[in-house]
């Protein structure tokens, strides 16, 4: 009988621990999502709904986005936002390739000391090398331009892509193209026809993680661009007024800067994990 | 390996060698060289005069009497914020060891804070803690019957101090995760078939393995706070006052808004100094453990 009966207890047990656990989890998981979450329902609250920030029940309405698109220009944001990180990331991308296939396949002298040196440049303070980049601009007369951001943004970028592709072509066997250029392919068409379609899930990944950086930059985009190019996370200037902040308004760009990211997360979500730790 | 050498190799090393050797030399070059010069904004660039070590004198002497109290309180933020990462990562990485359901969308959502733009991320806590349209309020209220100015010289820097435990946690948690994920199995196995209770295998055990991950992300995590700018611009601008005005906010303030680009500078090179004496003990606590 008592051992029935504790048994009976260890089985209650068991589930209350796991019940916890994901009670836990669950805790944890909104901590992280729940500024998001907040922000997407304040931009979906009228101006007067805004003083009760706990109304969870009410009629949504999409005014606040119309806002930004046809008083505050939002689309123009998103464009701008858009040219920029898709510039930098082909550049990125087709510099870092050939340079992680070049570490990878030749014996270097000093290969270390080199990706070290790669990498290093990828920790420096953007608000330390914004300083420098402002004067570039400025005697070079190209600040508030794409170009200026586009190449501001391989500071972190490139080296990014090289150490990704170089743990990428590790896995790849030596023999493949070896194979390919007795078959009379060119070192570079071997590495275009045959290695790269071997790694093309991990050169896709990079590249949207690429992305994410440079969307998400913010601190060279506010100070090397002012009227002519704005990224989305800079248009925050025009939604303050004298009489505050429009709460509305700034949700919903907010949001409209945060979906792709938030997308891009769920979709790679295995490999920034590898990418970051 | 291959057995090419000489110039072939550097051909293609050198695309983005000589890119990153520009992008990355370069500025850091120009940044110790404004640091030595007089130039303010709005004047052209050839109107610097060369100072030598006069921004420093100045920075270091406290003439310049925002500039002691920015590194002090950048380096508290670190201290706060490394600890409170390091813990919340740890509790979080316990949690998610054993396989989980739905972890996939777990993970995917734990790591939205990363994700984030940062300034955005600034804009969505300083919404939370808004006095009138805030979530953080309606609790507070809730409890103790009064609101708080959660932006207020009181407050802001602990409230810019969750934005940022909140914004970096994740990575601590992934890395210790990793780190935990890569511990060998039996020394467990053989603690708790002698009688050692979960406390005490995972005092004496888990943890003199995990010091290596626990010291490289602590240091990463240092870096990471040495360097924030844009949740603390979006949040408080540094203020009320100077409450919040770490070094980059400084830098940015004498730099754009002062205008003394050649002080700024040198504030800067102190913030590039802190980075690489705290990836070069990166480095070392890396090769010790090889």
């Amino acid at each position: 009988m008592s051992n029935a009966r504790s048994r009976v207890a260890e089985a209650v047990w068991r589930f209350a621990g796991t019940a916890g656990k994901y009670l836990l989890v669950a805790l944890v998981t909104l901590f992280a999502a729940f500024p998001v979450i907040y922000m997407f329902v304040t931009s979906l609250k009228t101006r007067a709904m805004l003083y009760e920030p706990a109304m969870v029940l009410f009629t949504p309405t999409l005014d606040n986005y119309r806002v930004t698109l046809e008083k505050y220009g939002l689309q123009k944001y998103l464009l701008d936002t858009l040219i920029v990180a898709l510039s930098n990331v082909a550049v990125c991308i087709v510099l870092g390739t050939i340079t992680a296939y070049g570490l990878y396949r030749f014996a270097l002298p000093h290969k270390k000391k080199i990706l070290f040196g790669i990498l290093s440049s990828r920790i420096f303070p953007s608000i330390a090398l914004v300083l420098p980049f402002y004067i570039i601009g400025l005697t070079l007369r190209a600040l508030d331009t794409y170009a200026i951001l586009t190449v501001a943004f391989m500071v972190f970028n490139l080296p990014f892509v090289v150490i990704m592709m170089k743990s990428f072509f590790d896995n790849v066997p030596p023999e493949l193209e070896e194979a390919a250029m007795l078959d009379g392919c060119s070192r570079l068409q071997a590495l275009y026809r045959v290695v790269l379609p071997q790694i093309k899930t991990g050169l896709f990944a990079t590249a949207i993680m690429c992305f994410m950086f440079a969307w998400n930059e913010f601190t060279y985009a506010l100070f090397l661009t002012s009227t002519n190019v704005n990224m989305v996370a800079t248009a925050i200037a025009f939604f303050k007024t004298e009489r505050g902040i429009l709460w509305g308004e700034v949700s919903a760009l907010g949001i409209v800067a945060v979906l792709p990211i938030v997308v891009m997360c769920f979709l790679t979500q295995k490999y920034i994990v590898k990418g970051m730790t | 390996m291959d057995r090419i050498r000489g110039l072939a190799p550097w051909l293609w090393v050198a695309p983005s060698a000589v890119p990153l050797l520009l992008i990355g030399v370069v500025p850091v070059a120009l940044l110790f060289y404004i640091s030595a010069t007089s130039f303010e904004i709005g004047y052209p660039w050839s109107d610097r005069t060369f100072v030598g070590l006069a921004n420093y004198q100045r920075l270091f002497s406290g003439r310049e009497v925002e500039f002691w109290p920015a590194l002090r309180l950048s380096l508290v933020v670190a201290a706060i914020s490394v600890v409170l990462k390091f813990l919340l990562g740890l509790a979080v990485a316990v949690l998610l060891h054993r396989p989980l359901r739905f972890e996939y969308f777990i993970v995917a959502l734990l790591i939205l804070p990363m994700a984030v733009n940062p300034a955005i991320a600034g804009l969505m806590w300083k919404l939370m803690f808004s006095f009138d349209f805030g979530i953080i309020n309606v609790l507070v209220e809730q409890w103790t019957g009064a609101k708080i100015v959660w932006l207020s010289h009181r407050y802001a820097l602990f409230s810019v101090m969750v934005v940022l435990v909140w914004m970096h946690f994740p990575l601590s948690a992934l890395m210790l995760l990793a780190g935990l994920r890569n511990i060998e199995r039996e020394p467990l196995e053989a603690a708790r078939l002698d009688g050692c209770s979960s406390w005490q295998v995972f005092w004496h055990i888990v943890l003199p393995q995990l010091k290596p991950v626990i010291i490289s992300s602590s240091i990463f995590q240092a870096i990471l706070a040495f360097q924030v700018f844009g949740p603390i611009y979006a949040m408080t601008d540094g203020g009320p006052g100077h409450a919040t005005a770490t070094l980059p906010i400084y830098v940015y303030k004498t730099a754009f808004g002062i205008g003394a680009m050649g002080l700024a500078a040198a504030a800067a090179v102190v913030l590039v100094i802190i980075t690489m004496a705290l990836s070069a003990a990166l480095m070392a606590s890396e090769r010790s453990e090889k």
